[in-house]
């Protein structure tokens, strides 16, 4: 079956709706990801604290985290708006996602009051709540959807679904 | 895509106006704390994981205090540091309590520690009046 097809009934218009709705999971994720690096790439000190917060790495690995981790976001998430690498991109975002809810829910077990640090690192911003982690695990859904479908409508490149054969 | 984001990511660092600091995680001025709730804070002093200390003045100290805190109040920091140096050493995380508001002299304190060189501190805000409140067991007289 040719990539973003859909079998069956429905045919053109199916397909359409199929690959369109690809498209804006595409868009959601990588949007998403690329406005929640920027404050990070902005303020790396900032971020070093909000990991800090979480008490689950070790001092010494805190910068590097923090001046690394907002670029793989601004990365993915731009590869993932153009349709390029998507299968990488969605598999980054989706490991991303699954590590940002098993850290937040780690806070809230250990019973930390601690900024998220998810979309912004301003003073007073929201405290890491089981909303959040229920976001990570949609975005998680989006990305796995993303990585098993293909990237949809208007995309850069031409990646197999999972379980089809690269035409060569 | 991650060697190229980790590449990207060093050479921004260098050059941002707040660059994260990559040997020795954050600087001592600029400390970090989280806080616990009761519940918490209840669960680390029966596991006995954490050695809690109580920002006070010696006098509410001798009174009643969470059983086996240290007394460290926040005006005699070195001097308590001194006293409790071996105790300090041996622990692998601090609960730190006082019984103001916010737990504002519980969180002086810490940052002093802080600044002293002990990590994995953590903050107790509702403190000492909410552990009685609680009708959690205390102790009286010195550690």
């Amino acid at each position: 079956m040719d990539r973003g097809r859909v079998a069956g009934f429905g045919g053109a218009a199916m397909n359409r709706l199929h690959n369109g709705g690809l498209l804006l999971a595409r868009l959601v994720l990588g949007g998403t990801f690329l406005y929640a690096s920027l404050d990070k790439i902005a303020d790396p000190a900032a971020f070093a604290e909000a990991i800090a917060n979480y008490h689950l790495l070790p001092p010494s690995t805190q910068g590097f985290v923090a001046a690394i981790l907002p670029w793989v976001e601004a990365l993915a998430g731009g590869l993932l708006l153009i349709g390029l690498m998507t299968a990488g991109a969605s598999l980054v975002v989706a490991a991303l996602s699954a590590t940002f809810a098993l850290a937040i829910t780690s806070t809230l077990w250990r019973g930390l009051d601690v900024s998220c640090g998810c979309f912004t690192l301003q003073p007073g911003a929201a405290t890491a709540g089981w909303g959040h982690v229920g976001l990570d695990l949609a975005l998680l859904a989006v990305a796995s959807l993303v990585l098993c479908r293909g990237p949809g409508l208007w995309a850069l490149e031409g990646l197999p679904r999972c379980g089809e054969e690269a035409r060569l | 895509m991650v060697l190229v984001a980790a590449v990207l990511g060093l050479v921004a660092n260098q050059f941002s106006p707040r660059p994260a600091l990559l040997r020795g995680g954050l600087p001592q001025h600029h400390p970090v704390l989280s806080n616990l709730a009761l519940p918490q804070a209840r669960a680390i002093h029966l596991a006995g994981s954490m050695l809690f200390l109580d920002a006070r003045e010696p006098a509410a100290f001798l009174a009643g205090h969470v059983p086996g805190a240290l007394n460290i109040p926040s005006d005699t920091v070195d001097e308590s540091v001194a006293t409790h140096r071996g105790r300090l050493d041996d622990a692998r995380g601090f609960v730190v309590y006082c019984d103001s508001p916010d737990g504002e002299v519980a969180r002086a304190t810490a940052q002093a520690l802080l600044q002293r060189g002990l990590g994995n501190l953590y903050l107790f805000p509702g403190g000492w009046s909410e552990w009685t409140a609680a009708g959690l067991p205390v102790s009286e007289g010195p550690q």
